[in-house]
């Protein structure tokens, strides 16, 4: 069971692995970190790698060493200290309480005594606000569109990707392995935990709406779509959980194509605004349609990725009767399309101006240096193929369903 | 054979980069040619599983949706002709190809698919491609129709795709297409309204006059004959029809249609452009698909006949219209002028359903379904619609008998390619020659006598008006001077842009309050504790350095005695 989530989990980070060598003493750091809170098999090792992950991606953050990335990465820094603090604290008294906490399938709480059920509801949030801080639920949200700014594309990567998504195993994990769906249902959390992705879903989308930067939509559009998968976990049921489960790997990719492209047109001609975006489609093709790739996904546009996501966790909404969450779905896909489809539009069908902001020819043939272009390529033809072929063997969504089987004991 | 059904998705999608280059243009005309094959040699009930594709799709023919292929591939095909002639290599052509190809695609992929999945999937590439091809030309009127299209699309789909999620809830993963699921109320709205926005159903029509008025002919001609059949298809396919009874949404259905039937033909006599009048008849129709599936609901005994009228009729629809688009397409043709007006008049006639034309077997063939409920009311609406379709015709071949200004001048690289459009031409004049055999070869004799009275109504009420216009009576110049009313569309838009306005002052006055939050909190963190100089240094202070080294220690020590052996 554990390496299945590992592998689950190592493919969503492993997308990052077309990379430039320069930061590859940092990331080599991120990687064993992320590897780690893959493999723990208890919360405490968990805390422990957790807290790695957050130190080490800090240089990344500041990387580039101006005032800016300095302030971003002291916010990420304050912010994720924070966390990991709560999460430490609620790891400890939970560890008191209860003993030892491996990570059990199915949960391993429902079986104490009735009179800590109290201690356990604080104890889930402490856990719930330690790992929100980096999944970015909305009050706790606010380091990621700031640590966006300043680094280079790949270390906005990271946090898109790794890091993120740390925050969101993390709460899969206490959900499932450590309260268990029913026992944290009984209690009422789901719902709360539901609630509050929801309400970082629409507002994150709403964000990114009023953004110009192009980085930031992006970033801000993390802040909304990894919440779905908080969202999946939310909702009892083994459908809904495939849903969360399997955006944990679809949003890694369509995500990292994302920020690939937004790095290759910021190398290559110096566009990083969306108002600067105009017929950037002719000038440089596959780039824009590995975006156009990402972006559909994210709207849940049929064949991508996305759609197979927002398909199962509408089901396991419907199937637990849980409508409000096919509304908030619904509301977030409309947002998403008005956040996404005028970059698309003004890509391909706006006129190029007359000259780009800063344009380097990095290649004679092709738009761009290949090892630029072939990343983005490459992982958006991965998330065409994770949604065209999903029930295909080997797909994440295989291993998704795989995993919520087990979890709900079929 | 079944692999011809897998071809006749696939080859579009995989043609589409390859049409891209202005030299193998002509590859559009080959992509909807595996699905006319399949239509001759797949026998009905053939089933192809495609188990690895999506969440297991299926594709298959039945009776429906066989004549359903027929047509829309005829009129894919007789578009891609024209694209390809007509729009060879502007600049930007290959954009248009490209996403002709994949609406061409989703299309034939909707008909195909026998898994709910499957017949989303293409609705919505086939929703989202079409966007290109009406702002294709560029210029502010047909990014606004693009717009409103857009939003109204994605609206459709998303109703889509909560009534398949709550269909596939009832149905189970395994439900594959024919069967359709227990009727709900829920589902049903949503359907409705899903593809009511396609079909072009009142008042969901708004994004329909101006989408047909901005794109080009042959995407028009697409629009209108094969895209907005897949509603009636989707309607066919997820309605619970020939079940059980649904009265309130049999009227529901009926009432919708009669008025959009109705209002839609009062529109479009008020309009100007030719291409906004054949909009409002497309919508008139819309309006009559609707209310013959209400007769259906009404009535679950009517189902295997109205099934099969409503299927001719869409049949019948889809050729015409289309024809009549592509024909406007070629009215810039100073050379076969004669030949595209009697055209156009022979199709004009067909599509008020003149005697002796397809629109009068097709009216024949609906007759019982029309007949069943008996209301008097329903029939005299009816003959009301008939003489208002007659002149909605007859307005047509009026607007579009004089030449074209040359509106098409601007673009010059237009004669280059061939000055006589002789494939375009020829193939619709097929098309032509299909449309006037087609009561010929499917109807009985007394099919073709239907209609004869309205269409003598619509003449007498028309020829004096004609008349006066000729010989320049006193007063008929204001049938010039009428301007088209302004539609629903334009009122909404700006109601809707003061609630976005409104939505986002609101947000902007939240982002402010939560950012003077964060700065006040700032610079309170900043006044409570001044950071050290340089807290590296003190930390590596010798009597600090010790205090630590010895608490780490005794903390190891501790924990080594506490954690049990082993």
């Amino acid at each position: 069971m554990l390496w299945l989530v590992t592998t689950i989990y190592a493919i969503g980070y492993l997308e990052h692995s077309p990379n430039r060598s320069r930061f590859f003493g940092f990331f080599s750091l991120c990687v064993s970190a992320t590897v780690g809170v893959a493999l723990s098999g208890n919360l405490l090792t968990f805390v422990v790698f957790y807290e790695i992950l957050t130190l080490a991606t800090y240089p990344l953050v500041a990387h580039r060493g101006t005032p800016d990335a300095d302030h971003g990465a002291n916010v990420y820094l304050a912010y994720t200290m924070m966390g990991g603090a709560l999460l430490f604290v609620g790891a400890v008294w939970l560890q008191t309480l209860v003993g030892p906490l491996d990570f059990t399938q199915g949960g391993l709480l429902s079986a104490s005594p009735g009179e800590l059920h109290g201690q356990f509801v604080i104890i889930f949030f402490l856990l719930i606000a330690g790992l929100g801080v980096k999944a970015a639920l909305v009050p706790l949200h606010g380091w990621l569109p700031q640590a966006m700014v300043a680094p280079a594309p790949v270390s906005a990567l990271l946090h898109a990707v790794a890091v993120v998504k740390a925050g969101a195993f993390g709460i899969l994990r206490v959900v499932y392995d450590v309260y268990g769906a029913e026992f944290a249902h009984s209690l009422g959390l789901l719902t709360a935990l539901g609630v509050l992705a929801s309400i970082t879903i629409i507002y994150g989308s709403l964000k990114a709406l009023s953004q110009d930067g192009l980085k930031k939509r992006l970033a801000y559009s993390t802040v909304s779509q990894v919440s779905y998968i908080a969202l999946g976990a939310s909702v009892l049921g083994p459908i809904a959980t495939i849903g969360g489960l399997v955006h944990l790997v679809h949003q890694g990719v369509m995500k990292i194509t994302l920020f690939f492209c937004a790095g290759n047109y910021a190398e290559t001609l110096g566009v990083h605004k969306i108002s600067e975006m105009n017929g950037i489609g002719r000038r440089m093709p596959w780039t824009t349609l590995a975006f156009s790739v990402g972006a559909l996904g994210m709207i849940g546009i049929p064949p991508v990725a996305g759609f197979i996501t927002k398909w199962y966790l509408g089901l396991g909404a419907a199937a637990a009767g849980a409508h409000w969450v096919i509304l908030i779905l619904l509301v977030s896909s409309l947002l998403n399309a008005a956040y996404f489809l005028p970059i698309l539009y003004r890509a391909w069908f706006l006129p190029p101006p007359d000259r780009w902001p800063a344009e380097h020819v990095l290649s004679e043939r092709l738009e761009t240096a290949p090892s630029l272009l072939w990343p983005p390529v490459f992982t958006a033809l991965l998330a065409l193929a994770a949604g065209l072929l999903a029930a295909a063997p080997f797909s994440p969504l295989e291993w998704a369903t795989l995993i919520a089987n087990r979890e709900y004991g079929r | 054979m079944s692999w011809i059904l897998l071809a006749a998705m696939v080859l579009p999608l995989l043609l589409a980069p390859l049409a891209l280059h202005p030299a193998l243009r002509w590859t559009l005309v080959l992509a909807p040619l595996p699905a006319l094959v399949a239509v001759v040699l797949v026998p009905i009930g053939v089933n192809l599983d495609l188990p690895w594709l999506l969440l297991g799709a299926s594709l298959g023919l039945d009776e429906t949706s066989r004549i359903f292929l027929l047509l829309t591939a005829t009129v894919w095909i007789l578009a891609a002709v024209q694209i390809v002639e007509r729009q060879g290599v502007e600049p930007h052509a290959g954009r248009l190809r490209l996403l002709f190809l994949l609406a061409m695609a989703g299309n034939l992929w909707l008909i195909l698919a026998r898994d709910p999945i499957g017949f989303y999937v293409g609705f919505a590439i086939m929703g989202l491609a079409s966007y290109g091809l009406i702002i294709h030309l560029g210029g502010h009127r047909r990014r606004r129709a693009g717009r409103t299209y857009l939003i109204m699309t994605l609206i459709g789909e998303l109703a889509l795709f909560v009534a398949l999620l709550l269909m596939v809830q009832t149905q189970g993963v395994a439900w594959s297409l024919p069967v359709t699921a227990a009727p709900d109320a829920a589902v049903i709205a949503l359907l409705l309204l899903g593809f009511g926005i396609k079909a072009g159903l009142m008042p969901l029509h708004v994004w329909l006059p101006l989408a047909y008025t901005a794109a080009p002919p042959p995407a028009a001609a697409v629009l209108s004959g094969a895209m907005s059949k897949a509603a009636l298809l989707g309607w066919l396919r997820f309605l619970p029809l020939g079940q059980v009874a649904l009265p309130e949404w049999g009227i529901l259905f009926v009432l919708l249609g009669l008025v959009t039937l109705l209002i839609a033909l009062g529109s479009g006599l008020l309009q100007s452009d030719p291409r906004t009048l054949l909009a409002y008849s497309s919508i008139g129709k819309a309006g009559l698909f609707a209310l013959l599936l209400g007769l259906i609901l009404l009535d679950p005994t009517l189902a295997p006949v109205g099934v099969a009228a409503l299927t001719l009729y869409a049949a019948h629809h889809a050729l015409v219209k289309s024809g009549l688009f592509l024909g406007l397409g070629l009215r810039d043709v100073a050379t076969a002028r004669p030949l595209t007006r009697g055209g156009l008049i022979l199709l004009a006639l067909a599509m008020a359903g003149a005697p002796l034309t397809s629109g009068a077997l097709a009216k024949y063939r609906i007759k019982p379904l029309l007949e069943s409920p008996g209301w008097v009311w329903l029939d005299l609406a009816l003959l009301l619609a008939t003489i208002a379709t007659g002149l909605l015709m007859l307005r047509f071949v009026w607007l579009t008998w004089p030449a074209p200004r040359a509106s098409s001048a601007r673009r010059p690289g237009l004669d280059a390619i061939s000055k006589t459009p002789v494939w375009s031409l020829g193939t619709w004049v097929l098309l032509v020659g299909l449309v006037s055999c087609f009561p010929f070869a499917l109807g009985d004799r007394s099919a073709w006598s239907t209609n004869a009275g309205g269409m003598a109504l619509a003449l007498l009420i028309a020829a004096p008006v004609m008349l006066a216009v000729r010989q320049r009576a006193p007063g008929s110049r204001r049938w010039f001077s009428v301007r088209p009313p302004v539609d629903l569309s334009a009122r909404l838009e700006s109601v809707l842009a003061a609630h976005v306005w409104v939505g986002r002052t609101v947000f902007a006055r939240w982002v402010q309050a939560v950012e003077q939050v964060r700065v006040w909190l700032y610079r309170s963190a900043g006044t409570l504790q001044p950071p050290p100089p340089d807290p590296e240094r003190c930390l590596r202070d010798w009597p600090r350095a010790g205090l630590f080294w010895l608490g780490v220690t005794v903390m190891l020590l501790l924990m080594a005695a506490w954690t049990p052996a082993g």
